[in-house]
């Protein structure tokens, strides 16, 4: 499996990839678009101006290919915003042509609408579906066969049984269309920071500097009726989600925890079962020594999973090296 | 290095990151030699305009900076670790400095804002948000649709000066009217009385009777849900609503939600049993589509059931804290579905014609084609893995994993949200209260363009 890491600016390429990064994800805003659609109406889900979580300027990028074409380390472009509007279809067109010219091949999309688009005005790029497009099954698989689709991203929240069956059936496929194994389909999961609490195919709330997210805004357990009341027992579960809350033992010296906001390491040995070929590590505008060191742990928890016997043997190692004063209890799969 | 976002840069008509700021000059950086460039143009965002100022820059004295070229025949060195080379710019001009000035106290502030206080006060002190009354909620779903809806609330109730033409036309069915059965309570009490009974108790108990909405029977019902899975109805309770429907004289649509890879099977052997229903008593129904399974699936169906784009494939920007949002939010009113190529494309391959739409706060510009109109909720988030399920067995709402066995929290649970933001937490999803037509029905009138053709309730 490889590691896909999250690039929030080309000064952390080349760090990332001495880090054990095989591969790298990340957004382009041009300044026209910025300029005309602001956060109203973003180009990928990074929906934001105030942080550095777009690589931004087209210079940026011929400098970003030059790197590539050196450490062979390739970098897939995000246009993942859930829906655009029509005048911005050939806007994405011309984008997605003028980045094809620098070398970049592959773009995730979320937008079931724009590969319609890029296929009718014939522009063969690499599609990658990005977690953020909607349930993925094998049936949805079929749909987007329609398209050059050359990897498909899970979302947040599926179950090994429900990848591995998505994956068996796309082998089964290509097997029958005479596709050679390496030419096959790319399955990518999240396994390292940001779980949302909701999905982000169906997440519409605003995401923008000027206000948190939608599902951060306070809330509080209720009763449907009047009559109706919240039992003791679930009070107290509330209660005590604190003591739940990691040893602050298990943070290092810059603060650091491996997955304080979602993790997957513990499932590696399950995902490679299923058949995921690739890791999606985010975390685009997250400290760079976070990330490095992100990165340096999934590296290290991949080579474990290597030698390693059987699950327990490999959870019990990763439990031992990686996380020696505990982990965050933010698992991805449970 | 301040974000592109707040600081971008033209050379000439080269696009140019900008890696240092400072009252007298820039740096920025190239992968190529720089030629003699003319002119610079600065873009720098303002947070309360969102937009930017644009500063030309002609007179300049221009370096490259040293260190980052290896040597004074500089190049890409593709062996050397170099990749770029560095400017700096020097610029002595007073409408720079002063834009300079302003960017940096803007973002110092927007950093502090965002260290020291939480997203309340970040949203009060940039957009007005009352943070304040965040802390302001109901204790019950109960109390909060009283509030809504209620009489005592602003003016659901028939505005003596309102317009009363829509109301009729609305009465003289030129628009169809529909009600959505979304969940276990609604199936068994549908099931168990007379349709007027039925309608009677549904709008008592949402304290609507006095609504424009309620004087009329509704053609069409709507069962199922379009964002939970487990709470699409048993078999055996589908068919017999549909059966009933059926005898009722009542036109009806199925709501699929998301289709999970363990479901496919089931879902198929559904789809086929619901066509030979529509085949053995010559009705049609109505699909709505809200995963792309399911869109492949009705292939090979026969035309009595027709596909409809469910609101979760439907996207669009939904928020109640809408009008705090700065920017040209008129961009909102329009999605995908509004670009011909798309709607063909549908058209072509899924035999879709029928789009679900949520009145949700500001005007929308409907497509040509079907359009049916989900009032008064609109949903904002939903998620596969229940958090309400999460927050109910854990204590947390963040602790989800895939509830196998659906115990059905939602009908006894609920989450409450700040009373002012209009919003509330219900089974798997959350969702805004739109109560534009509830309490105007003329604004109904001022619709641009193509309206709705059909009204769907969803209390």
């Amino acid at each position: 499996m490889k590691i896909t890491a999250g690039l929030g600016s080309i000064d952390e390429y080349e760090r990332f990839v001495q880090a054990g990064a095989d591969e790298f994800f990340c957004g382009y805003v041009p300044f026209s678009w910025a300029e005309k659609y602001g956060t109203i109406m973003p180009l990928n889900r990074r929906e934001v101006l105030c942080y550095n979580v777009q690589l931004g300027a087209y210079s940026e990028l011929e400098i970003l290919s030059h790197m590539v074409k050196k450490y062979k380390k390739p970098v897939h472009l995000t246009f993942n915003s859930l829906y655009y509007l029509p005048e911005q279809y050939p806007e994405i067109g011309d984008i997605i042509e003028q980045c094809m010219e620098l070398g970049f091949r592959s773009y995730i999309l979320a937008d079931p609408a724009l590969p319609v688009y890029l296929k009718n005005r014939g522009i063969s790029c690499e599609i990658h579906l990005s977690g953020e497009t909607g349930e993925v099954n094998s049936e949805m698989v079929k749909m987007f066969r329609r398209f050059p689709l050359k990897r498909i991203i899970f979302h947040r929240k599926n179950t090994f049984q429900d990848m591995q069956s998505v994956i068996a059936a796309e082998r089964e496929e290509e097997k029958q269309a005479g596709i050679r194994p390496e030419e096959g389909m790319e399955f990518e999961a999240f396994v390292l920071n940001e779980m949302c609490q909701f999905t982000g195919a169906f997440c519409n709330s605003l995401h923008c500097d000027e206000m948190g997210y939608l599902c951060r805004v306070p809330y509080w357990l209720g009763t449907v009726r009047d009559d109706d009341v919240i039992p003791e027992k679930m009070r107290d579960l509330q209660a005590q989600v604190w003591e739940r809350e990691p040893d602050p033992s298990a943070y290092d010296d810059t603060d650091y925890l491996c997955g304080e906001t979602g993790c997957g390491l513990c499932a590696l040995y399950k995902m490679r079962q299923a058949g995921i070929t690739h890791l999606k590590l985010v975390g685009r505008g997250n400290y760079v020594g976070h990330m490095e060191k992100d990165i340096r742990n999934l590296r290290k928890a991949l080579d474990i999973l290597e030698t390693a016997e059987n699950e327990e043997g490999f959870q019990c190692t990763i439990k031992r090296t990686v996380f020696p004063y505990g982990c965050s209890g933010r698992c991805y799969y449970r | 290095m301040i974000p592109f976002g707040l600081l971008s840069g033209f050379m000439d008509s080269k696009e140019i990151r900008i890696t240092e700021l400072g009252e007298n000059g820039f740096r920025f950086r190239l992968a190529e030699e720089c030629p003699e460039p003319e002119r610079f143009l600065i873009c720098f965002y303002d947070m309360k305009k969102a937009g930017y100022r644009k500063v030309e820059i002609r007179k300049f004295e221009m370096n490259a900076v040293a260190g980052t070229s290896a040597a004074e025949e500089w190049c890409v060195q593709e062996n050397d670790g170099s990749f770029f080379r560095e400017y700096s710019v020097r610029v002595e001009q007073k409408d720079y400095m002063e834009e300079v000035q302003r960017l940096a106290g803007e973002y110092n502030r927007y950093i502090r804002l965002k260290l020291e206080g939480d997203d309340g006060e970040l949203a009060k002190a940039l957009t007005g948000y009352p943070a304040e009354l965040d802390e302001v909620h109901c204790e019950s779903l109960e109390e909060q649709r009283k509030l809504w809806f209620g009489e005592n609330s602003s003016s659901i109730r028939q505005n003596p000066d309102a317009d009363q033409s829509v109301e009729e036309s609305f009465l003289d069915k030129e628009t169809e009217f529909a009600l959505e059965l979304n969940n276990t309570s609604l199936y068994e009490e549908y099931l168990r009385q007379l349709l007027k009974d039925f309608l009677a108790s549904y709008w008592q108990k949402n304290y609507l009777t006095h609504s424009w909405l309620a004087g009329r029977t509704p053609e069409r019902f709507y069962i199922g849900n379009q964002f939970c899975h487990n709470l699409f109805p048993t078999e055996e309770q589908l068919f017999s609503i549909m059966d009933k429907m059926r005898s009722e004289g009542l036109e009806i649509t199925l709501a699929f939600s998301y289709i999970r890879e363990f479901m496919l099977p089931s879902v198929g052997k559904l789809l086929e049993k619901v066509d030979n229903w529509c085949c053995i008593h010559g009705m049609n129904v109505e699909i709505v589509v809200n995963d792309w399974a399911v869109a492949e699936m009705l292939h090979g169906k026969t035309s009595h059931l027709c596909p409809v784009f469910g609101t979760l494939l439907n996207k669009r920007k939904k928020d109640p804290r809408m009008k705090y949002k700065s920017g040209d939010i008129s961009l909102f009113q329009r999605n995908s579905l509004n670009a011909k190529f798309y709607r063909d494309f549908l058209a072509k391959e899924f035999h879709i014609h029928r789009y679900e739409w949520e009145s949700c706060g500001y005007p929308q510009e409907f497509p040509p084609g079907k359009n049916s109109l989900h009032l008064p909720f609109y949903q904002t988030n939903t998620s596969q893995y229940c958090p309400l399920y999460a927050l109910c067995t854990t204590g947390d709402r963040g602790m989800q994993q895939l509830a196998e066995y659906c115990p059905k929290f939602c009908e006894k649970y609920a989450l409450l949200y700040p009373e002012h933001l209009h919003m509330m937490g219900r089974y798997n999803s959350l969702f805004g209260v739109d109560k534009t037509f509830l309490e105007s029905p003329e604004m109904w009138k001022k619709i641009k363009g193509i309206k709705p053709d059909r009204i769907v309730v969803n209390l």
